[in-house]
């Protein structure tokens, strides 16, 4: 329901990808993120958890 | 009787004249004049016959158009900026010269390797988080009114009646957001 904030393995600050998060796409082996101006990030790994009532997102990075 | 004046003296007097030369402008490094005459501030050498330079500063203080002639490679300026080190608001963005840059952004802590972030006017990214907000506040406002008829039909029309009260004011506060996203959205 709200625009969410995307980690990198988990919640900390530098672990930021992306901000205002509108879209996620997963893929392939790739979480596509896209935020509210339509940038677009993409992670090579799969989305670990998705908290929507505290705008939180983790995407736990493959090797 | 003859008008011809000096090199010098023309310079020193203002004295529109001719360089008889090919105008060839090279880089050199500041503060190296093998042979050189002053402008005010600035420094002029000439090299031999029929060439002239300009200093690198003098050239840019008077807009006259001149190549960096660098091949993507860092390049160290000496006027106390750099021009591919620049900042954006908070953000702070550093720009190599081969073929990626990273970027450091201040106000989100991570680096980008392969696009720009944050080059973009900031003022569009706040129109359309508000503009993303006041449609976001208006589906809250309507979930609220449905929950107030649940609570209406549990029997409690007291709470419903506050609830209601409470989405007024709310849309009032979302009117008054729209009203100031309307101002700001600039004319199609």
């Amino acid at each position: 329901m709200c625009l969410s904030t995307v980690y990198k393995n988990e919640k900390k600050p530098g672990n930021e990808v992306l901000t205002n998060v509108m879209l996620i796409e997963c893929a392939d082996g790739f979480v596509t993120l896209t935020d509210i101006m339509g940038r677009e990030e993409k992670v090579k790994g799969a989305v670990a958890s998705a908290d929507l009532t505290g705008g939180c997102v983790i995407v736990k990075e493959a090797n | 009787m003859s008008n011809e004046h000096d090199h010098e003296y023309m310079h020193a007097h203002g004295i529109p004249h001719d360089h008889d030369h090919d105008h060839a402008h090279h880089h050199h490094e500041e503060g190296e004049h093998p042979e050189h005459h002053h402008h005010g501030e600035y420094h002029h050498h000439h090299e031999g016959e029929g060439e002239h330079e300009h200093d690198h500063a003098y050239m840019h203080e008077h807009g006259i158009p001149h190549d960096h002639d660098h091949d993507h490679e860092h390049h160290h300026h000496e006027h106390g900026e750099h021009p591919d080190h620049h900042h954006h608001g908070e953000g702070h963005h550093h720009h190599d010269h081969e073929g990626e840059h990273h970027h450091d952004h201040d106000h989100c802590d991570h680096d980008h390797c392969d696009h720009c972030h944050g080059c973009e006017d900031p003022k569009a990214e706040i129109l359309a988080l508000m503009k993303y907000m006041v449609g976001h506040n208006a589906a809250h406002a309507n979930e609220l009114a449905t929950l107030a008829q649940r609570l209406r039909e549990t029997g409690d029309t007291r709470a419903a009646e506050q609830v209601m009260t409470a989405v007024t004011d709310f849309e009032k506060g979302n009117m008054r957001l729209s009203t100031v996203l309307a101002a700001l959205t600039p004319a199609k």
